[in-house]
């Protein structure tokens, strides 16, 4: 038995009651399954209602277990080894109150606490209106609790106590964690996690009850909604925390961790949208359990894939293969009990589906159904590659960012189109006519916006390679084109629809306008979260004219230039606290000779782990592009530093896009009691969930303009000497001095009437050694650095020293090549990876895996799967529409009304009054 | 319970609030959940027989009906959308109508389902059953209210007719 096992008595009486209140705990979580279960099998609501107080109970106690761990922590009780291991008594207490889920036990407590409250939320405000399943829901819930807990009460219990002398001070949090984001990413991410469980719990109790009428539906709807909108925090407070402390100038690296929450979030979106077609139309029950259990799935997978050590990230915990055996037991028992029950369901779930017509809002959410589908399977499969070829052929690959790019972009794109086109398709049927009708404003919007973008700003010309290198099209212009259009789109939509309002209800605009956005909140809030998708669409096509540049100044004064942008370097600052040492330089930048803002970019040794400096960067935040300063070197003594600056175009309109996201979620999930009297829908959101989003939205808010001063912790980084970082760049003269001269030879040869020094001349030579300098340039971004200190960082980016050496021997073996010719460059690329790939003894040095062999299943699988699902699609569709045809023929020809229909007609008439 | 916990806690930390003040008051407050919650669990569970009818009363059970019901409420909620998606002008009247009627010869159809199965109230739950009753009663209001209105308009058409046929007579 581990000795970190709760049924190893520990001697801290704070130890011993947490563990006690885990071991109780996990009774109670047993018993309200049990009781759960067996009061709907055996019709015993009072059973039933036991199970639900229990679950109240539930979370009574692991309140209690969470606030006797936080109290260990701000009481400095080191009997305790999680204490020990994550807090030091220099912590401030904010951080000592975040280090609950600081490691690996504490994240897990937090996780089944988090779940807890969760439930009981959900619970309570469910009870009445689902009595007949609220105890399947609950032994759901139950269950997943009782693995966690398990794992907790096993092997890592975060009350274990030292078995000898315990130390006299904790080890400290680790300086990564030490940052604001760190207190708020982890906890969102958490929430979207455990908040998909609830859907999860209302499929899994609407199945095991067989009630799958459109009630379920609805609360699955508002709980899925509310999972989406923590996974979406949580997703963009990681890119925000990587943007500010990582100090890599980006926000989004693709790495395993980031993908884990990225993937649920695909599957949720999925559901949002087909749950509208099944509400609407009485279809697609089976599917839309099958996304609710999809993404249940996938939350729990990407719990393993961060905690059992099976992708490697900088983020994620060690290896644990006892656990990862755990998970994966636990995972093969959810889908073997999900499918098993989808099975034993699947007549009820069936529907004589039909669609009217291929032009409807119907077809428009299957594509986009099997768009997020593709992105969510492509995402795990790249990410779960490296896995499957170790373990298949045991050879050790990396997959990065640029393979994820090559079909992420144009997937992301295809969804941009639908966020536009959707809301200008009709329910059911649209016909040519109209559809012109509806897509003129939006296109010629979008045309005209295109237009004045490329007249106005040629950088958005610029070309870049989509799908294959070899095809380069200028994605940002056309990035810009779609979100022109999903704006004209969104625009045109409120316009008429307040049109309509102001005609059914006589009212002036502005009240027609909220009026219209409050009856129907889902899909006017669902209209600005395509607005808000288009917003941050905006800041991804900017980082295609973004620019790194590395800068070393070697004294006090010292002036530089950044694409227009003037930095003045005035000297180095040391400091030093009970906590750290930190080294700041002081720069001020200016622009056109005005200054518009002091830089203070600085590196942290702390005193516990003095072996993890931290950089921390310095930024501008403008609308139209950040100025991001990072110290990435220095030497005090000779006054000496490297900067590497980086000009981050339209960043900013990620984080404005995610406030417009935020208020849309908030309208779709409006209270219909608040709603003012439009209640008579179903879905009802707890109140204090919108008071939650409001604060989220606040706390995000602050925390983003108080970034742009404050500087927290961030990555480790590599103890670089000076100018590693600017060292063997593609343009290095000594490399290129060999090009040059033949490159001179070749155009005088060429032009003997030129003269060697003009501009002409310089002009031809340049010309030649262009297709040299972008070679190295596409060498050293397909080559990543494996120092360990960054997440395989392409080698043309990483600021360490490996990465320069990496850089130089590039440089060197391209120089024993003729690289004027394209032939021969071709034949050198080759050649230099080839070396490469020996010297590190695998693949896992590239970027991206080559297509060959057993790697082809990676470029094969993607596209097959896509093209697979759109043939599926294709014939499910076409089946659907034919279906649709004939009913509507068929009831083309009934006879006319009787008396009798009329008067149901009337009673019909009044009913529809009812609802807004 | 709860404030007395925490005034002793408070006494003991000598009326200083600090972190670990505050842990030990949620610490508190959650023994009490604790036992509250667990105690309402262990009463439900002595009381599993005796409660067990009338809770049964609050379930909605999944039955003919409350499905019908289900369809019934779709098909509204279809109409609606198809008469905005009409009004915004992204389906023609034609068009509209057409599929309207679709709907409403779908839900007559229901609605005289659901009439058939009212007879057996067996299958239907309390809620349900007050719901019908209501819907019935305001139903015949409205009809009698109708037949009203009606023979008011025979009796003003009726007037002026016998006003123009009593000269000529």
């Amino acid at each position: 038995m581990p000795d970190t096992s709760a049924l190893s008595i520990p001697t801290s009486p704070i130890a011993t009651l947490g563990t006690v209140a885990l071991l109780v705990a996990f009774v109670v979580a047993a018993y309200a399954t049990a009781a759960g279960i067996i009061g709907h099998s055996r019709h015993r609501p009072a059973l039933v209602r036991s199970s639900v107080h229990s679950l109240y109970g539930f979370f009574a106690l692991m309140a209690l277990a969470s606030a006797l761990l936080i109290y260990a922590f701000v009481t400095h009780d080191y009997t305790i080894k999680y204490v020990a291991h994550y807090s030091d008594t220099s912590m401030p207490v904010w951080y000592k109150i975040t280090a609950y889920w600081g490691g690996l036990d504490g994240s897990l407590m937090f996780w089944v606490f988090v779940l807890a409250a969760f439930a009981s939320i959900a619970v309570k405000t469910n009870r009445r209106r689902h009595a007949d399943m609220i105890g399947y829901v609950v032994a759901t819930v139950m269950v997943v609790e009782l693995f966690f807990l398990a794992l907790l009460i096993y092997d890592k219990n975060p009350f274990a106590t030292f078995l000898t002398d315990p130390p006299v001070d904790g080890k400290g949090l680790a300086p990564l964690l030490q940052n604001y984001w760190m207190v708020i990413h982890p906890p969102s991410l958490y929430t979207g996690f455990v908040a998909a469980t609830i859907p999860f719990a209302f499929g899994i109790a609407a199945l095991a009850s067989g009630r799958l009428d459109d009630r379920w539906i609805a609360s699955v709807r508002v709980w899925m909604l509310i999972s989406w909108f923590f996974l979406s925090l949580g997703l963009i407070l990681g890119g925000r925390w990587a943007y500010e402390e990582l100090g890599w100038g980006g926000y989004w690296a693709w790495d395993p961790v980031e993908n884990a929450g990225l993937i649920p979030w695909f599957t949720a979106t999925a559901f949002l949208h087909s749950a509208m077609i099944q509400e609407q139309r009485g279809m697609m029950k089976s599917w839309n359990v099958g996304l609710v259990v999809l993404t249940f799935f996938f939350t729990i997978f990407g719990t393993f894939m961060t905690r059992s050590g099976i992708v490697q990230s900088v983020h994620a915990f060690g290896q644990d293969n006892q656990l990862a055996l755990l998970f994966i037991l636990f995972l093969i028992f959810v889908l073997v009990v999900s499918v098993g029950l989808l099975a034993y369901r699947f007549p009820q779930l069936q529907s004589a589906g039909s669609f009217d017509s291929f032009i409807s809002r119907e077809v428009a959410f299957l594509v986009n159904n099997w768009l997020l589908l593709a992105c969510a399977l492509f995402v795990l499969f790249a990410t779960m590659f490296p896995t499957i070829s170790e373990a298949v052929r045991n050879v050790r690959i990396t997959v990065g960012a640029p393979f994820f790019n090559r079909l992420m972009v144009p997937l992301g794109l295809l969804l941009l189109i639908l966020a536009g086109i959707a809301p200008l398709l009709a329910w059911r049927k649209t016909t040519v006519e109209r559809l012109k009708a509806q897509f003129v404003f939006p296109v010629a919007f979008s045309l005209v916006t295109t237009a004045l973008l490329a007249i106005l700003i040629p950088a958005t010309r610029a070309r870049s390679p989509i799908f294959h290198e070899s095809i380069q099209l200028p994605v940002t212009l056309c990035t810009f084109m779609l979100v022109a259009f999903v704006f004209g789109s969104v625009g045109q939509e409120f316009w008429r629809g307040t049109r309509v309002r102001m005609r059914q209800t006589g009212g002036d605009p502005f009240t027609s306008l909220i009026g219209l956005v409050v009856t129907k909140r889902r899909r006017y809030g669902g209209y600005i979260v395509h607005a808000a998708i288009a917003i941050m669409f905006c800041g991804f096509a900017g980082k295609v004219w973004g620019s790194q540049t590395d800068v070393t100044v070697t004294k006090v004064g010292e002036h530089f230039s950044v694409r227009g942008y003037e930095f003045i370097y005035h000297g180095l600052e040391i400091t030093s606290d009970d906590h750290k040492t930190a080294v700041t330089a002081n720069v001020t930048l200016l622009e056109d000779g005005d200054k518009i803002d002091d830089l203070v970019p600085a590196k942290w040794r702390y005193v516990k782990q003095p072996e993890e400096p931290t950089t921390e960067v310095s930024i501008t935040a403008r609308l139209s592009e950040d100025i991001y300063l990072v110290l990435t070197g220095f030497e005090p003594e000779k006054g000496v530093a490297n900067f590497r600056v980086y000009i981050n175009p339209l960043v900013d309109w990620v984080w404005i896009g995610f406030f417009v996201l935020m208020l849309g979620t908030a309208i779709c999930l409006l209270p219909a009691s608040l709603a003012g009297g439009f209640g008579r829908r179903r879905g009802r959101a707890p109140g204090t969930l919108i008071a939650l989003l409001a604060c989220g939205g606040l706390l995000f808010g602050s925390h983003t303009a108080f970034a742009q001063k404050e500087h927290a912790t961030a990555a480790p980084v590599h103890d670089v000497g000076v100018s590693v970082a600017q060292y063997f760049r593609p343009n290095d003269p000594e490399f290129l001095a060999p090009f040059r001269a033949k490159a001179e030879a070749k155009v005088a040869a060429a032009h003997p009437d030129w003269k060697p020094d003009s501009a002409q001349f310089n002009a031809a030579v340049n010309a030649q050694l262009a297709p040299v300098v972008a070679l190295a340039q596409k060498l050293m971004e397909e080559i990543v650095c494996l120092c360990g200190g960054c997440p395989h960082e392409a080698i043309a980016t990483c600021k360490c020293g490996v990465a320069a050496q990496n850089r130089r021997d590039v440089l060197k073996l391209l120089g024993t090549f003729g690289l004027l010719d394209e032939a021969t460059r071709g034949e050198a690329h080759d050649e230099v990876i080839a070396a490469f790939v020996k010297q590190a003894g695998g693949q896992h040095i590239l970027a991206m895996p080559i297509n060959e062999g057993f790697n082809r299943l990676a470029w094969a699988v993607p596209y097959a799967a896509l093209a697979g699902a759109l043939v599926l699609l294709y014939g499910v569709g076409r089946r659907w529409v034919r279906r649709g045809e004939n009913q509507l023929a068929v009831a083309a020809t009934e006879g006319a009304p009787t008396a009798e229909d009329e008067d149901y007609a009337d009673r019909f008439d009044d009913e529809l009054r009812e609802i807004d | 319970m709860v404030p007395p916990g925490w005034i002793l806690i408070l006494q003991i930390n000598h009326w200083r609030i600090d972190a670990p003040v505050v842990f030990l008051f949620i610490s508190w407050a959650a023994v009490i959940g604790i036992g509250l919650f667990l105690g309402h669990a262990a009463m439900a569970y002595g009381d599993a027989g005796g409660l067990a009818q009338a809770a049964d009363e609050d379930a909605v059970r999944s039955t003919p009906r409350s499905e019908l019901m289900s369809e019934k409420r779709s098909l509204l909620k279809a109409v609606k959308e198809m008469e905005f998606e009409r009004d915004m002008g992204k389906i023609s009247d034609a068009d509209a109508n057409h599929i309207i009627g679709f709907y409403r010869a779908r839900a007559i159809a229901v609605m005289k389902r659901l009439d058939a199965l009212g007879e057996d109230d067996g299958e239907a739950s309390v809620r349900e059953r007050i719901e019908r009753e209501v819907k019935a009663r305001v139903a015949v209001d409205r009809r009698a209210a109708k037949a009203k209105a009606k023979a008011k308009t025979k009796t003003k058409t009726a007037a002026p007719a016998k006003e123009e046929s009593e000269p000529s007579s």
